[in-house]
């Protein structure tokens, strides 16, 4: 839940209080007239970064005011899924997707790891050579589908993710929506996402939080997001 | 600002840094890794580098030494000038020097540029503390590599005096052993251990702390890596006159 949370940025991103309900949805879209905006609230709701002010509260707790080992606690039941980078570069695609797993999962044996990275590899129609390679020597696109598997596979209860189908190589989009939707409407994993502007996710979104002119907007299921969120009329687009 | 790191002042990043080593005990093994490449980097690396310091410094000492020396007679005093340069001063000066020039420099601009990459971003997802992660291996890496490459050091160089004595005035290997080892006390061992274990400690941490401050521009890297040497010298200078007044005063 957000409480009364603003948030700031380097640069112009910046937007006013808002206060938000999350509990029983599944897929959480935020959408804003500039993209920093959108990936600033979902670093804040992930607690990766600080509001300017208020509380972003999950199980009645701020997530800034747990101790550290709190923390820690709370993220391992979290995947975030970066736009751009976010791989270990000193480190190796495996080496890479194996970090959270090993984490989340220290008793699992290697046959148990692999196995579920070759299912994801397998789901997302990657290569299983790519484990290989160094983060150098992907393509964006590559570098953005190993966040996804990196992300998942340890299994996250909660996933945030910046731009969803942004880098995602056009035959690989529909499966990545797909996936997307299948857990968080299908198995309840909730998801978070952020996009500038348009994004087929918005129309499956259990809620989403628009914000234009640093104004943000709360719509919710049961208001009927299709008739009170018009994403065109909200942004003042042209057809 | 991300998460928190970059706002924490030196001190406060010395602390935490000192803090977690102490209460993140989850995640040693994947740090271990982590330690051991940086040790790979900063000490076997740098062998080649130090053995070339090391040799040129002990013979220099020999020749400038014999010829000085001879011209006052105080020949004898040969062994008493290479103990109180070499194991007390320059091997720890030099290969600290040697190891901020190669890793304070690499670790500095590895973070920097992994800040900028979203990576400790990354790490922090996880659940893992970027200094846990990052900076504590690193810094127990240098640690252990300026330490062990100070001993080095101090062998090669006392192997290359040998060895330009044995050609110059045929001094057998037992000989120059027994005259350095009745000149060398357990002291001057110490004082090299406690320098070399600061200043490994304490460039780990300056390199490690100016590479968590880059924020979002590249060209902040460079700046970070600058400030790096200088404040990793500028300290070591500092804690090497501090340490040394203290030895002289309280152990010789």
């Amino acid at each position: 839940m957000l409480n009364e949370v603003s948030g700031y940025d380097t640069d112009s991103a910046s937007f006013a209080p808002i206060t938000a309900d999350f509990s029983g949805l599944n897929l959480i879209g935020i959408v804003a007239d500039l993209e920093e905006t959108a990936v600033s609230l979902l670093r804040i709701i992930a607690g990766l970064m600080r509001p300017a002010a208020g509380e972003v509260l999950y199980d009645g707790s701020d997530i800034y005011s747990l101790t550290e080992e709190k923390r820690s606690k709370m993220m391992r039941k979290t995947g975030y899924i970066f736009d751009t980078g976010g791989l270990i570069s000193n480190l190796m695609v495996m080496e890479n997707v194996c970090i959270p797993y090993d984490f989340v999962h220290p008793g699992n044996n290697y046959e148990q790891k692999m196995e579920r990275i070759r299912s994801l590899l397998h789901i997302f129609d990657i290569d299983e050579n790519i484990l290989q390679k160094r983060p150098s020597m992907l393509n964006k696109g590559e570098v953005k589908m190993i966040n996804y598997v990196r992300t998942y596979a340890p299994q996250p209860e909660i996933v945030f993710i910046e731009a969803p189908l942004s880098k995602v190589n056009k035959l690989r989009e529909h499966i990545v929506e797909q996936f997307i939707l299948d857990l968080a409407l299908g198995e309840g994993v909730t998801h978070f996402f952020a996009a500038q502007r348009f994004s087929s996710l918005v129309n499956y979104a259990d809620a989403i939080i628009a914000i234009k002119k640093e104004e943000a907007t709360f719509f919710k299921k049961e208001d009927d997001i299709r008739n009170s969120f018009n994403f065109r009329e909200f942004f003042d687009l042209e057809d | 600002m991300i998460h928190g790191i970059q706002n924490l002042n030196f001190f406060d990043f010395l602390a935490t840094v000192v803090s977690e080593f102490f209460s993140r005990r989850e995640i040693k093994n994947i740090t271990i890794t982590v330690a051991l490449r940086q040790i790979l980097f900063t000490g076997y690396e740098a062998l080649s580098i130090i053995t070339l310091a090391a040799v040129a410094v002990g013979a220099v000492i020999v020749l400038q030494g014999n010829s000085v020396l001879a011209s006052f007679s105080q020949s004898p005093m040969y062994y008493s000038i290479l103990v109180a340069i070499i194991p007390r001063e320059l091997s720890i000066l030099l290969t600290s020097l040697i190891v901020i020039a190669r890793s304070g420099t690499a670790i500095s601009t590895e973070i920097g540029n992994m800040n900028i990459n979203n990576e400790t971003l990354a790490i922090y997802s996880f659940g893992i503390s970027p200094i846990a992660y990052l900076a504590i291996p690193r810094v127990i890496a240098m640690i252990i590599s300026v330490v062990c490459l100070t001993v080095y050091f101090n062998f090669a160089a006392f192997m290359s005096s040998w060895f330009i004595n044995y050609l110059s005035d045929g001094v057998i290997p037992s000989h120059f052993i027994y005259e350095l080892f009745t000149t060398m006390s357990i002291t001057d061992l110490l004082m090299a251990i406690i320098k070399s274990s600061l200043f490994g400690f304490f460039i780990g941490v300056i390199a490690c702390y100016n590479g968590f401050k880059v924020q979002s521009s590249i060209t902040e890297v460079p700046q970070r890596t600058i400030k790096t040497v200088v404040n990793s010298v500028s300290v070591m200078v500092v804690l090497d006159i501090i340490i040394t007044s203290l030895f002289y005063l309280y152990l010789y």
